[in-house]
C-alpha cells in the first residue's frame, strides 16, 4: 500500500433507533440497565403471527425528516451529516468536498406500497415510487446539502458492510488528494421488505437480540444513520482546527463461499482485518478492542467469535447492535462513530443484551463500564454475499 | 487517472432479454439452478471478458486476493425484488420467498462473480442512477493507485424488466428506464508491463445539467446522449465498436439527475485488446 496522507476525522453525526444524536446513544449505552428501547414498527403493518422488536425512530421525528418530500433514508443522513458538519466548525464548501454513502434499504426499488397498490388496480402512491427510484443516498444528501457541490458521490450498496466500506473509500479519496473533506457514511431506513425478508430468513429474534449471548436467538432490524466528517490533514492546519481521530486502515475481503452465510473460518473477515491492520501499520495486538459486526445470529457470533479467540485473545469486544439494532447499511457508520467516541472518551459502555457466556463461542464482550488506555481501535463489518470490511481507527487530537 | 483495458465484453440484448444459454459453458448446471436473470448475465459477461484476456475463463491474471471486483448498476436484480413483492402479496408476508429477498440484495452479482471466479480481492457494488458507471471507474483508480488490487474486473449491468418499465412510465418521470439488457465488463490494470487498445483517462460526474452542458464539459467531444442505466454504457459499448477518434468522451446527461462522463483513448503501445 502507498503511504499517503493521513485521513483525519474532525465531526460525527448519528441518528438511530430513539437516539436523536450521538452523545444521546453514548449517555444511553454508559447508563445501561437492561432496559431495551425496541418495540414493533408502528409506519407499516406486517399481516404475521407474532409481532418483531425493532429499533426505529420515533413517528414524530421519521415525519419531519421527510417533511420536504424526500426518503426517510436522506433526511436521517442529512441530520447525521448536519451534526457531524457542526462538531466539525465547517461550513460546506462545493468544491472538492466528496460524499461516500453506505446504503442498503435506502438505494433500492422501496416501494412496495405502491407495487401492491398497482397490482391491484389502484392509484398506488405515486410519490413513494418516485422517491425510491430519484432519491440516492449520496446524490440526495448533496442536494439537501448544496446542490452546487462538485462531487464525486459515491453510493455504496455491499449490503451490511456498506458504510464500513464508505469510510474506508471516503479516506482513499483524501489520501489520493481528490478532496479535502468527505462526508462518509452510511443510512438505511426500515422497510416492508427488510423486515418480512430478515424474519423469513428465520434470523430475526422475537425479543430484544443478544449478541454473543448463549441464548442468541437473531438480530433486531433497526434504522438510521452515522456520518464522518474526514478531512486531510492540511486542510485541517489550514483552518487551525481539531481532529478527533484518524481513519488509520481500511480493509475489504469477499468471502468468495456462500450467497448469505460468512465463510465458516472467516477467510475473508480475516483478509479484512489484514488488510486494515497492514495499512494502519500495527498489529492485532495494538487493539485496544474491537467494536464486533455482532448481530446476535447463531453463523455471524460463531464466526466473529473464531477469529476473536484465536487471533486477538487479549483484545477487548464491544458489541452494540443490542443498542441500536442491525441497521443495514448504516450499521458500520454507527459503530465507527461509536467506536471513535469510546476511543475519545477512555471508556468502553456495556454490551447490551449479553447475559449468558456460550461455552462455543469463548467471547465475553464488556458487560460494564470499562477503561481503556490504548490508542487503536477497529469496528468492523460482514455482510450478505460474502462481504468482509474493517477499519482501524487510531485516537489523535492534533 | 489513467489505466489500461486489458480486455472487455458487453452484452447488450437485441429486444429485451439477453440469451444467456452459453453461460452452461462457464457453470456448472446445478450452481445455475438458483441464479436470476440479472445475476446470469452478469456472471457470463463477466466470464467472456476474463476468457478474452487470459484466454481460458478459468484463469485469472493474476492471484486471486490480487484482483478486486467492482459492479455498477442502476436498479440492482428487479426480477429478484418483484419475485420477493409478489410472494407476499400472493403468498401472504408470512409466506414470502426467503431466496428471493436474499437475491434480491444489489452486491448478489459480485458475490456470485466471486463465487464462481474464486475472486478473493476486494469488491464493491455501487448504485447511483446515471452516475454509476462513472463512480465505478472512478472507484477502480482508487484500488489501483493504492494497490489494494492488480486488477480490477469492472461490470456495469442493468436488466430488462417489463414491471419496471410500466411503473416508471405510468410516472411520466424523466428517470431512466432499461429498455433491453445491459451489461458491460472490463477489466482493468495500471500494471505497467501489461498491455491493452484502450486506456481510460478520466471520469467525472455532477449535479447541475441544467447549467450549460457543453461549457461544463469545457468543450471536448460528446458522443450521443443515450438515455440508459449506467451512465454512459450505450455510448461507451458505441464507443469501442466504432472508435475512429484518438480519444472520445462517453456520456450521459438527464435533465434534474445531473451528468456523468468517461474518457477513452487509444492506447497506441499495445494490441493486446
Amino acid at each position: 500500500m502507498i503511504k499517503a496522507a493521513r485521513v483525519m476525522i474532525t465531526g460525527m453525526g448519528v441518528v438511530c433507533g430513539r437516539h436523536a444524536s450521538l452523545p444521546e446513544l453514548m449517555d444511553y449505552l454508559f447508563a445501561y440497565e437492561g432496559e431495551r428501547l425496541c418495540s414493533p414498527p408502528t409506519r407499516f403493518s406486517a399481516d404475521l403471527p407474532d409481532t418483531y422488536p425493532t429499533f426505529c425512530l420515533p413517528d414524530k421525528l421519521a415525519a419531519e425528516l421527510t417533511v420536504s418530500g424526500g426518503t426517510l433514508s436522506v433526511g436521517m443522513a442529512n441530520m447525521a451529516a448536519r451534526q457531524a458538519l457542526h462538531q466539525a466548525g465547517l461550513d460546506i464548501k462545493p468544491s472538492r468536498v466528496g460524499i461516500c454513502m453506505g446504503s442498503s434499504t435506502g438505494a433500492s426499488l422501496n416501494f412496495s406500497d405502491h407495487y401492491f397498490a398497482r397490482k391491484q388496480g389502484m392509484p398506488g402512491y405515486p410519490h413513494s415510487m418516485q422517491m425510491a427510484i430519484r432519491q440516492n443516498p449520496a446524490i440526495g444528501l448533496a442536494r439537501q446539502l448544496d446542490d452546487e457541490m462538485t462531487g464525486p458521490f459515491f453510493t455504496i450498496t455491499n449490503a451490511c458492510s456498506s458504510s464500513t466500506d464508505a469510510i474506508g473509500m471516503g479516506a482513499a479519496l483524501i489520501r489520493q488528494d481528490l478532496c479535502d473533506v468527505v462526508l462518509a457514511g452510511g443510512t438505511d431506513e426500515l422497510s416492508l421488505i427488510s423486515y418480512l425478508g430478515f424474519i423469513r430468513l428465520m434470523v430475526h429474534d422475537l425479543a430484544p437480540c443478544k449478541p454473543f449471548d448463549a441464548e442468541r436467538a437473531g438480530l433486531n432490524l433497526g434504522e438510521g444513520a452515522g456520518v464522518l466528517v474526514l478531512e486531510s490533514e492540511e486542510h485541517l492546519r489550514q483552518r487551525g482546527a481539531k481532529a478527533l481521530a484518524a481513519v488509520a486502515g481500511y480493509g475489504n475481503a469477499v468471502d468468495a463461499y456462500h450467497l448469505t452465510a460468512p465463510h465458516p473460518q472467516g477467510r475473508g473477515l480475516i483478509a479484512a482485518q489484514q488488510r486494515a491492520l497492514n495499512e494502519a501499520e500495527i498489529a492485532g495486538e495494538n487493539l485496544t478492542f474491537i467494536n464486533a459486526h455482532g448481530t446476535a445470529t447463531k453463523d455471524n457470533d460463531k464466526v466473529e467469535a473464531l477469529i476473536f479467540k484465536t487471533m486477538f485473545p487479549n483484545t477487548m469486544i464491544s458489541a452494540t447492535k443490542g443498542a441500536t439494532g442491525h441497521t443495514l447499511g448504516a450499521a458500520g457508520a454507527i459503530e465507527a462513530a461509536i467506536t471513535v467516541q469510546c476511543l475519545l472518551d477512555g471508556l468502553l459502555p456495556p454490551s447490551p443484551g449479553f447475559i449468558n457466556y456460550d461455552h462455543e463461542l469463548e467471547v465475553y464482550p464488556v458487560q460494564k463500564t470499562t477503561p481503556i488506555t490504548g490508542n487503536y481501535a477497529m469496528s468492523q463489518s460482514l455482510a450478505f454475499g460474502g462481504q468482509n470490511a474493517a477499519l482501524v481507527f487510531k485516537r489523535e487530537q492534533i | 487517472m489513467m489505466y489500461v483495458i486489458v480486455s472487455m465484453n458487453g452484452i447488450l440484448a437485441e429486444q429485451s432479454k439477453a440469451h444467456l444459454e452459453a453461460l452452461a459453458d462457464y457453470v456448472p448446471r446445478n450452481a445455475l439452478r438458483r441464479m436470476g436473470h440479472y445475476e446470469r448475465l452478469g456472471l457470463l459477461c463477466a466470464f467472456m471478458c476474463l476468457e478474452k484476456a487470459t484466454g481460458d475463463c478459468k484463469s485469472l491474471a493474476c492471484a486471486p486476493e490480487r484482483m478486486g471486483i467492482i459492479i455498477a448498476t442502476c436498479y440492482g436484480p428487479v426480477d429478484s425484488t418483484f419475485s420477493f413483492l409478489d410472494s407476499a402479496l400472493e403468498s401472504g408476508h408470512s409466506l414470502t420467498s426467503p431466496t428471493a429477498f436474499s437475491t434480491s440484495v444489489y452486491n448478489i452479482l459480485s458475490t456470485t462473480i466471486s463465487m464462481q471466479t474464486g475472486i478473493t480481492g476486494p469488491a464493491l457494488s455501487l448504485s447511483q442512477g446515471a452516475h454509476s458507471l462513472s463512480a465505478a471507474i472512478l472507484q477502480a483508480d482508487l484500488w489501483l493507485k493504492s494497490r489494494r488490487a492488480d486488477y480490477v474486473l469492472l461490470g456495469a449491468v442493468d436488466q430488462y424488466s417489463a414491471q419496471l418499465n410500466s411503473l416508471i412510465s405510468e410516472l411520466n418521470d424523466s428517470a431512466i428506464i432499461p429498455s433491453q439488457d445491459l451489461a458491460l465488463f472490463m477489466l482493468l490494470t495500471n500494471d505497467a508491463d501489461t498491455t491493452g487498445r484502450y486506456i481510460i483517462c478520466d471520469a467525472g460526474h455532477g449535479l447541475r445539467v441544467e447549467d450549460n452542458i457543453a461549457e461544463t464539459l469545457a468543450g471536448k467531444q460528446l458522443s450521443n446522449p443515450h438515455p440508459a442505466p449506467c451512465g454512459p454504457l450505450y455510448s461507451l459499448l458505441q464507443a469501442f465498436n466504432n472508435m475512429v477518434l484518438e480519444k472520445q468522451r462517453c456520456c450521459l446527461a438527464i435533465p434534474g439527475q445531473g451528468f456523468s462522463y468517461v474518457d477513452v483513448k487509444r492506447n497506441h503501445e499495445s494490441h493486446k485488446f
